[in-house]
């Protein structure tokens, strides 16, 4: 029914549009194009606009009530004693009532039930009738408004841009909603996890084993949410990815813009951008299953004590994964950079790489630290080469041969599996996902502000 | 440039072979700075390059199967139970014990239950499969002789893959003579063949022991490390008791747990890991004759006279094992007739406590 | 004139004072080519040492291109190819053992376009000198970064404020910014390519004040839209027109009595 609403939807808009244009075409015919305030095709859109404005608004508000009231009907038709009594209840019952609307699984429900499904589908049925006529019905009201304001004075260009300006708010306040949705759901859990364990003992406790006991005669299962070396081993591998993709990447950058041919740079550019489209899984297995074992015989050839799973295989993975991240975009900052500023050196006699050392990359140092930080926040949150190469172990080290666990891949074990979506393992994860959001968050603010501060020196 | 004036400063002069050696290093600078930049690309792009053959030579084996081509006959009552010739009846067939029967034949000395299991093992579930297929597809086969291929289980399929284990083949050097054909059997050479080996394993022993002390200091350290934080757990623990706050008891109590049940398991690997090296350093150590080998050390096997002995024991000039296929005859082995097969990996990791032979998983 | 004429001559000092025709730089034949383009054609000219020399021409001449030739600030686009010879002090700058680091550090540059480095006042001044190591102490380096300052007419204006950044003065300081920055280095000549295209009417006077004595100690070669300008501030001048030179003389006579029609005719303005 929806789909055909959508598809009235388009054909009123079409058919109004056709009306409203001939309508405008008619006026400039009459008494001249220059006399008319808007194009033919103007009053068009006014009026395929106003048709399908309010049917649009009506089949929101159906999405958002419609089910409510059916629900409720259904519900209500419910003998007395057959009635739920708490949620979980209700939810089994709405489950039985639409089975018997749906029309299967008849025979095994109690005869008060089957009369609740019955008139949940009557209404069902009334619902979507409803939102087709009162739907056509609205779309009718508004054509014939917007009509009879069409005369050849009439601004309908205006009315036509005031409606894409209302259309894009509304678009762009969707993709912000959901943004403070997200944080204010991840804050509420995080609360709750508060709740249940103390905050204090959360951001400095130094012990992490959230094995919560499922029974309470459990035997060696606690439950203790120190982060601490959940951030160090965070910041380690962070640390380790960003020296291996900080210079590399810079390098990169440089001597694609500044040396490389445009051939040279035509092959290269694609080429490092390809490590960024390799699938993280992908990078994960080759960090567990070559580097990892390569990291560790070598290591051991040295007579070092390397665990099979070490934060620097992770690290050093990551790190490339993370290359072009910091190539692509120091090589466009270095681009940005006026040559003027370049011609300014070499006039002085420079060379080229004190060029670029003293002239190029101080203008472009803002754009380089943005570039970085965003290397960061991607290095930060990278789970998946974390959970295969650096392992689960929450030691709290910084020493890159050993195993060392991460924020996020706390948050993937602890999210996987059974648990009581209400325990305290569960929640915690909620509590690493809000440090880690406003980790990057603030990462994000500082890169903002450091290339606004860059923009306002070239524009 | 000889007649180039210097670079000047106001007012004063440079000496005009400083400046040139000033731009020498410039240019030097100027290169290396270059360098760096084609470096960089050269480490991304030989990474990228690493990366997909890695992929690519691990994947590759994976598209291809090990087959053993077998000749199997084909009797009515083994695969069609209702002798109907219809496809329900065909497809209930046992197609599996043929192909056993045939595949057990290439194996005589097999014998027992235990062993004749783990001999079948080696042979995939779905081994019959083809077989079936082909009987299918044409049930005039029933009755006759089929050649077919016979899937191999996953571990065969590895170690034909060469991904179990390396296998390193060396030429008997000496005359050498087996005591039997079949069971215990000793091998004794002319001259001291097995010399190198011997010393290649008493190095295998004090390496083998060297890791497990390594290992044993590893979790040393991490046990240290655990109980490092038992005092402060405890000081928590006291301060909790003192503030009478339960969820902070509870936690500190669930903290002292975890940090002694910790320390607690991985002091018993400590324990296990240490005796293992204790028991190698002793070995290394012993200077006597033989050397007995065991599941924690490479496999050593002689190939002589068409059977293959697995080594149990080994000295420079005498070897002690048992026949894992049957020798053709107790005739003395010339020189490079025999071969001594190593299989570098063993059979049981370290720590582990059972010993596992190949075949015997899933 | 003939080049080889000059070959004896004493190098030039500070104390030095040599007629102002004598010739500092002498092109013979300069073809240059972007890509396809024929850009210049068989150009021959000498420059006259501390004199101020002027190219004027309509858009798309050649005459910025010629200027760029003379410290091969066109080696620094790939497509661009320079055949004949350019000599300064007698000295081949295209000659293969020459090299373009102190080439340049002689042959100083100023743009149209003010363009300090996005750095302090006095680290773009120090900037010359610090790459190519003329000041052996932190002193030295303050005296050379004031009397660059102060022979562009700038010291009184920043000498409280170098550790501001250069990019925060005005256009015309930006532009004494730059020829400070050119002369701390103590070039012999200074190229300029329409230096106060980018400037109001005072800021180019100044600099056009700062052209004429600058004149005194440099050999200076100024491109310009404006002939007016030329007039002003240039002894001799070059009318370039599509790739060639037209005609070249002491300014007063080309604006005067031009032999060519078409320099009459862009001097008069029926063109450019």
């Amino acid at each position: 029914m929806t789909l055909i609403y959508l598809l009235g939807l388009v054909l009123v808009a079409a058919g109004a549009y056709v009306v409203g244009r001939q309508k405008g075409v008619t006026f400039a015919m009459a008494g001249g194009a220059s006399r008319m305030h808007s194009l033919p095709s103007y009053h068009g859109a006014y009026l395929a606009v106003s048709a399908i404005a309010p049917m649009l608004l009506w089949f929101i508000l159906w999405l958002v009530l419609a089910h409510r009231v059916v629900e409720w009907a259904g519900m209500s038709a419910l003998p007395a004693d057959l009635a739920p009594a708490d949620g979980l209840a209700y939810a089994s019952r709405l489950r039985e009532i639409l089975l018997v609307a749906d029309g299967v699984q008849t025979n095994e429900v109690a005869p008060g039930v089957r009369a609740a499904g019955e008139t949940y589908a009557l209404w069902r049925g009334l619902s979507e009738w409803a939102l087709l006529i009162v739907g056509l019905g609205l779309a009718l009201i508004g054509f014939a408004w917007g009509a009879r304001q069409l005369e050849p004075q009439f601004r309908a260009r205006n009315g036509v841009e005031r409606f894409v300006k209302v259309l894009l708010i509304a678009c762009s306040a969707v993709a912000v909603l959901t943004t403070v949705g997200i944080v204010f759901s991840v804050l509420f859990e995080t609360l709750r996890f508060f709740a249940k364990y103390p905050w204090y003992d959360f951001l400095f406790g130094l012990q992490w084993s959230p094995q919560t006991a499922i029974r309470a005669d459990q035997v060696g299962a606690s439950g203790t949410f120190g982060a601490v070396p959940l951030f160090a081993g965070t910041t380690l591998i962070m640390l380790i990815a960003m020296s291996v993709a900080g210079p590399i990447g810079l390098f990169s950058a440089i001597y694609m813009a500044e040396y490389a041919s445009p051939r040279v740079r035509g092959v290269v550019k694609p080429v490092l951008e390809v490590l960024a489209g390799v699938p993280t899984v992908v990078f994960g297995f080759f960090a567990a299953l070559t580097v990892a074992p390569f990291i560790r015989s070598t290591g051991e050839a040295l007579g070092l004590n390397v665990a099979s799973e070490s934060a620097l295989a992770a690290g050093l993975v990551m790190g490339v994964m993370i290359i072009p991240f910091v190539s692509s975009l120091s090589d466009d900052v270095i681009n940005a950079v006026p040559q003027s500023l370049r011609d300014g050196s070499y006039g002085m006699g420079a060379t080229k790489s004190e060029t670029i050392k003293k002239v190029v990359l101080p203008a472009a140092l803002p754009g380089i630290v943005s570039a970085f930080m965003l290397a960061i926040s991607r290095a930060v949150g990278e789970t998946m080469i974390v959970v295969m190469a650096a392992g689960l172990a929450g030691n709290l080290t910084f020493n890159p041969l050993e195993a060392v666990t991460t924020v996020t891949v706390q948050i993937k074990t602890l999210l996987v599996g059974d648990q009581e979506f209400d325990s305290a393992k569960t929640l915690s994860a909620f509590a690493l996902g809000f440090v880690l959001f406003f980790f990057t968050l603030v990462l994000n603010f500082i890169a903002l502000r450091i290339v606004q501060r860059y923009r306002e020196q070239y524009d | 440039m000889t007649e180039m004036t210097a670079v000047s400063g106001l007012g004063q002069r440079v000496d005009a072979d400083e400046a040139r050696a000033r731009v020498r290093k410039r240019y030097r600078a100027e290169a290396r700075f270059k360098a760096y930049g084609i470096g960089a690309i050269a480490f991304a792009a030989l990474f990228l390059v690493v990366l997909l053959a890695d992929i690519v030579t691990k994947a590759l084996p994976a598209f291809t199967v090990t087959h053993l081509v077998i000749e199997a006959p084909v009797t009515a009552e083994t695969v069609d139970p209702d002798g109907s010739r219809q496809a329900a009846s065909l497809a209930r067939g046992d197609y599996l014990k043929p192909l056993r029967e045939v595949y057990q034949g290439f194996f005589p000395e097999v014998s027992g239950r235990a062993p004749r299991r783990e001999l079948n093992g080696l042979l995939s579930s779905g081994a019959a499969d083809e077989l079936r297929a082909q009987v299918m597809a044409d049930p005039s086969l029933i009755g006759k002789t089929v050649k077919t291929r016979a899937l191999v289980s996953d571990d065969a399929d590895l170690y034909y893959k060469g991904v179990v284990t390396d296998v390193v083949e060396e030429p008997g050097e000496a005359v050498a003579t087996p005591s039997a054909t079949s069971g215990e059997v000793v091998v004794t050479t002319s001259t001291p063949a097995f010399a190198d080996d011997l010393a290649e394993i008493k190095a295998e022993l004090s390496e083998t022991a060297r890791k497990r002390r390594f290992e044993v200091d590893r979790i040393r350290t991490l046990r240290e490390g655990i109980l490092a934080d038992k005092p402060s757990a405890e000081l928590a623990l006291r301060e909790a008791q003192g503030g009478g706050d339960a969820t902070r008891i509870t936690v500190a109590q669930n903290v002292l747990a975890k940090i002694d049940s910790d320390a607690q398991s991985l002091q018993a690997q400590m324990e296990t890991l240490a005796g293992e090296a204790a028991d190698f350093e002793a070995r290394f150590k012993d200077s006597g004759g033989a050397e007995k080998l065991d599941e924690k050390l490479p496999s050593r096997l002689l190939a002589i006279n068409g059977g293959i002995v697995k080594i149990t024991s080994l000295a420079a000039d005498r070897v002690e094992g048992v026949t894992l296929t049957p020798l053709k005859s107790q005739d003395a082995a010339q020189p490079n007739a025999w071969k001594l097969l190593t299989y570098e990996t063993p059979e049981t990791p370290a720590g582990s406590a059972t010993s596992r032979s190949p075949g015997s998983r899933r | 004139m003939d080049a080889t004429a000059t070959a004896a001559r004493p190098k030039p000092t500070a104390s030095a004072t040599l007629p102002a025709n004598d010739p500092k730089i002498v092109a013979k034949d300069v073809n240059v080519y972007y890509a396809e383009k024929h850009a210049l054609k068989d150009v021959s000219l000498d420059i006259p040492e501390r004199a101020v020399m002027a190219f004027i021409g309509p858009s798309g001449c050649g005459k910025s291109t010629f200027l760029r030739c003379i410290n091969r600030m066109n080696d620094t686009i790939a497509s661009c190819r320079v055949v004949g010879s350019i000599k300064i002090d007698d000295q081949d700058i295209y000659d293969p053992s020459l090299d373009v680091v102190q080439l340049r550090a002689r042959v100083g540059m100023v743009f149209q376009k003010p363009n300090p480095f996005p750095k302090s006042i006095y680290e773009n001044i120090a900037y010359g000198p610090r790459i190519h190591g003329l000041a052996r102490s932190k002193a030295e380096l303050d005296e050379i970064v004031e009397q660059a300052l102060r022979k562009a007419s700038l010291w009184n204006e920043v000498k409280d404020r170098l550790q501001d950044t250069g990019t925060g003065l005005s256009g015309g300081q930006q532009q004494r910014l730059c020829i400070a920055r050119a002369i701390a280095v103590s070039p012999e000549v200074i190229l300029m390519d329409e230096p106060c295209s980018a400037l109001d009417p005072i800021a180019t006077a100044k600099i056009e004040e700062l052209i004429d004595e600058l004149r005194q100690n440099f050999t200076i070669v100024i491109v310009t839209h404006s002939m007016q300008q030329a007039a002003r501030v240039s002894q001799r001048t070059a009318f370039f027109h599509l790739g060639v030179i037209v005609e070249t003389g002491p300014t007063e006579r080309i604006f005067t009595s031009p032999n060519d029609k078409r320099t009459q005719d862009y001097i008069t303005g029926r063109f450019g």
